[in-house]
């Protein structure tokens, strides 16, 4: 113990919580401290495992009711990590032990977690306590929110996962220094909006009919493997089984024998979902307790009615196809085949399990979302039925839903008209066209070019007869025209590559002064408020999202100097060119619209300085 | 066996650039012009038996098509010239005749109708693509043609039609029809380098204008599809700028309204096309700019940075 203490600092440490453990097969005690765990063995001095918890990334629990009691513990720079087993002679205790391990732990491995995504380098504030010092958090900030930042830590990270360029940027920018975490994630708020909302979503329940396959396993023995999960399925697709199961369990029979029963059993294969015969070689035994839960085939023309107590289930008299049979007995016609249900009687039984099973379904989920909705209509439509039904049958009580507002000849319909405005701009025939520089011609000096102009096109025989066309000009014309064709095949000849590495250097520089312009102008433009008070003046009036003035008159000035760089960095390229084979005025051009909004963000900051001063 | 190709000329017949030309150096005439492209409606007529060509006019405020003749004229045959070429270029030069000749006066303001020749070009085109089911079914009906459309040039544009202009190329896109521009004089015709562009036709323009027929033969006289295999001479750089929607003005950077597209060259509180109010907020953000249609300026201030 005296080494222990010495070993571990001038601080007197209290141990959380200690239990005996096994590690490593060997018996001994484990101890957790505020920020190691010190395992060690009975009747050695040393410990043997003595870490720092700042690096513990998860931590892992073997299964309630298994023994033995397992706890183990990975580290960032330890995957395979330490796993113990808690040995106390009583179950109850050791899970007790573990119990106590891991809710102290807990909280250290999410505040590791949530340390792991701020960024390790210096000056990033907003980031909760960092990797170091997981005692001390960060000087006014209520415990409440470290929990609220570990979850916005936790977004951001998805969403880098998500977008690999977008974590590239982030790996460039953030992690070697240049620009903060928050200013980085301040214009993309968006995107951290989106992934909160996509992981909010919760999965429905699944859809897939209820029809365990049994698996041959070795030996020819056919083998299913039951799970609660799989049981509780079945009960609820088969209210059958569940009765069967209740009667008999743990009266006739014991719970293994009657899933292997149930599973030999007609009852079982009359309920699987395909209509193939079962394998011909499993005998189907008469089973003498399930049988008495066989239903006859569902094969009639109308199905079986499904709910219980056999009471004829409440049909909307609006969609009851039966309720004008009466009229129609006395025929002596068969049903028309388009009112036989199914093709062949034997898919009958079939087709009915599976709208069972949708009904079934669709009723659940509704029941857990949509339940407010769907009840209020639906008690409407059951008080008018139970009024009508105990009564007599009152036409006005379905108005409601048979009368569509649509179709009532209303004077104005409603709806926004595309009216366009100006529709002449959309025509040719608009003849307003503004000519200033037309020479004036008085009347008489139109009229005779007129007449010229028509001279010209008369008699065009002769013309046609005598053309020659001018050599020397023809001479001349071929020759231009050629040369634009060599010109353009010389510009459009593909250049040689230029090497990757160099192409790399190129695109980080371009992708960082982007997001320094990016930022730049959201710290000059004005942001998107609020209430802006509608004189006009949003200065004192209104409230702005994000920062105030001065920090974003900070931001402008910071990314300014970033911009101001860039400048030298290109040349820094261009210069690098010449050594690496690439021609540097092809580079210089590539940088050209780069350097165009650089200088042009510069030169708005300039501006802004001049007249604040 | 490759399929026949159709020729459309679409012609700008207005008097007072033609007159321009006819002064300026090297000069044109509208008789030189006219001859020249005969000859070369001639040579596309002879490079296949089934080739066809229909001439549309373009004249201030209206557009017409000048051969196929509307009616039906009686021509009388020349022994000494291939009928094909007496017929059409006989057709062709009538009508153009009478039309000049219906023209009253000068109208310096209104624009020649491009966009309207171009349309109806398009529209014949369209017809003949799609022919009528031959009256015996047992024939089988002559394939469809590869049309092009050539139109000269001689005026700036007119950036009143730029909407309906943008409208033709798309449809041009669709049928599948290159629009080839040939340049007559030196003014600025931003759409007719992108109409070239966007259909994969051959903008040239013409210096050496005396060698008109040279150019002609030596651009325009392949068929679209020989055309991958011959290095034609075309502009590359196009001007892809928009005329803006409120003063028709190119511009090169504006505003965009989110529902239908449409171009402002200044932040407007209505978009005048679908009616569509922008909120004041945005308005706003755009800072020192005085709002389109707002009665009672008020300036927004300096912003505070």
């Amino acid at each position: 113990m005296a080494t222990k203490q010495q070993a571990s600092g001038p601080a007197q440490k209290k141990w959380l919580t200690r239990a005996p453990a096994v590690y490593n097969k060997l018996p001994g005690t484990l101890f957790l401290g505020p920020e190691r765990l010190v395992w060690k063995q009975e009747g050695v001095p040393q410990p043997a495992v003595n870490v720092k918890l700042d690096k513990a990334s998860a931590m892992f629990n073997s299964k309630e009711g298994a023994l033995p009691v397992r706890l183990k513990l990975t580290f960032t720079d330890n995957e395979k990590g330490f796993q113990f087993a808690f040995s106390s002679p009583e179950p109850s205790t050791a899970l007790e032990h573990r119990t106590s391990f891991v809710n102290h732990l807990t909280p250290l491995i999410n505040r590791n977690k949530a340390a792991l995504l701020g960024s390790p380098g210096p000056g990033t504030p907003g980031t909760p306590g960092s990797g170091d010092g997981p005692g001390t958090p960060v000087p006014g900030v209520p415990a409440g929110s470290t929990a609220q930042i570990g979850e916005e830590n936790q977004l951001r990270r998805s969403v880098l996962l998500k977008h690999p360029p977008l974590a590239a940027l982030h790996r460039q920018l953030v992690l070697s220094g240049q620009l903060t975490e928050t200013d980085f994630w301040q214009g993309r708020s968006s995107l951290l909006l989106a992934e909160r909302a996509s992981q909010e979503q919760k999965r429905g329940r699944a859809s897939t009919l209820v029809d365990p396959k049994p698996q041959t396993a070795e030996g020819g023995d056919i083998k299913i493997v039951v799970t609660p999960q799989l049981v509780h399925e079945i009960f609820e697709e088969f209210p059958v089984v569940g009765r069967a199961y209740a009667e008999n369990v743990p009266g006739e029979m014991s719970e293994s024998a009657f899933w292997q029963r149930y599973f030999q059993s007609a009852l079982f294969h009359q309920n699987r979902a395909s209509t193939r015969s079962s394998a011909p070689q499993t005998q189907i035994k008469p089973d003498p307790i399930f049988d008495r839960y066989l239903v006859p085939e569902d094969d009639q023309p109308s199905p079986i009615s499904r709910s219980a107590g056999g009471a004829l289930e409440e049909v909307d008299r609006l969609l009851d196809l039966a309720a004008t049979e009466e009229d129609h007995e006395q025929g002596g016609n068969q049903k028309d085949v388009t009112m036989r249900p199914g093709r062949e009687r034997g898919i009958l039984p079939l087709i009915r399990r599976f709208n069972n099973h949708s009904e079934r379904l669709v009723k659940a989920s509704l029941g857990e979302d949509g339940r407010d909705a769907a009840e209020e209509g639906g008690d409407r439509k059951r008080r008018r039925l139970e009024g009508g039904e105990v009564g007599r049958f009152n036409p006005n009580d379905y108005y409601d839903e048979i009368v569509i507002s649509d179709l009532i000849d209303q004077h104005a319909s409603s709806g926004v008209q595309l009216d366009m405005l100006n529709a002449s701009l959309f025509s040719t025939s608009a003849p307003s066209a503004t000519r200033a520089s037309l020479p004036q011609r008085t009347p008489a000096e139109s009229t005779a070019l007129l007449h010229t102009f028509q001279q010209e096109t008369k008699d065009y025989l002769p013309s046609l007869h005598s053309l020659k066309p001018n050599r020397r000009a023809g001479e001349h014309a071929l020759q231009s025209m050629t040369s634009t064709v060599r010109a353009a095949h010389v510009a459009h000849r593909s250049l040689p590559p230029i090497p990757p590495e160099f192409l790399r250097g190129m695109t980080t520089c371009q992708t960082a002064a982007n997001e320094f312009l990016r930022q730049f102008w959201g710290a000059v433009l004005p942001p998107p408020s609020l209430y802006p008070a509608y004189g006009g003046q949003d200065v004192g009036g209104g409230r702005v999202l994000g920062m105030s003035g001065r920090e974003r008159a900070q931001k402008a000035g910071k990314m300014a100097g970033f911009l101001a760089g860039t400048g030298e960095k290109v040349d820094a390229l261009v210069r690098q060119a010449e050594g690496e084979g690439v021609d540097p005025e092809r580079v210089r051009a590539a940088f050209a619209p780069l350097m165009f909004a650089v200088d042009k963000a510069l030169k708005v900051y300039s501006q802004r300085r001049k007249k604040a001063t | 066996m490759s399929s026949p190709s159709h020729l459309s000329l679409i012609l700008d017949l207005t008097p007072v650039p033609w007159d321009a030309l006819s002064h300026s150096t090297p000069p044109l005439r509208l008789k030189d012009f006219l001859a020249q492209a005969l000859v070369f409606i001639n040579a596309h007529l002879a490079l296949r038996n089934e080739n066809s060509v229909s001439v549309f006019g373009a004249l201030p405020g209206r557009s017409m098509i000048l051969y196929p003749p509307a009616g039906s004229t009686q021509v009388e045959a020349d022994e000494n010239t291939f009928h094909v070429f007496g017929q059409v270029d006989e057709g062709f030069m009538r009508s153009v005749e009478q039309e000049v000749e219906d023209l009253q006066e000068v109208e310096e303001d209104v624009p020649p109708a491009l966009v309207g020749a171009l349309t109806k070009s398009l529209c014949y085109i369209n017809r003949l693509s799609n022919p009528p089911p031959p009256s015996n079914p047992s024939e089988a009906p002559p394939p469809p043609p590869h049309s092009r459309i050539l139109l000269f040039s001689v005026s700036p544009d007119a950036s009143v039609a730029y909407i309906p202009f943008m409208n033709c190329i798309f449809s041009a896109q669709k049928l599948k029809v290159a629009i080839d521009v040939c340049k007559l004089d030196e003014s600025e015709v931003i759409f007719l380098h992108q109409a070239c562009h966007l259909t994969g036709g051959a903008f040239v323009p013409i210096t050496q204008r005396e060698a008109l027929l040279q150019y002609l033969s030596m651009c325009f006289l392949s068929e679209t599809e020989t055309r991958k295999t011959l290095a034609v001479p075309t502009l590359d750089k196009v001007d892809f700028r928009a005329a803006c929607f409120c003063h028709k003005e190119i511009v090169d950077i504006g505003y965009v309204c989110s529902v239908c597209l449409s171009i402002f060259c200044q932040p407007v509180l209505e978009c005048s096309t679908c009616r569509t109010k922008f909120s004041p907020d945005t308005l706003l953000r755009f800072g020192n700019m005085n709002l389109n249609g707002h009665a009672h300026t008020h300036s927004n201030g300096t912003v505070t940075a």
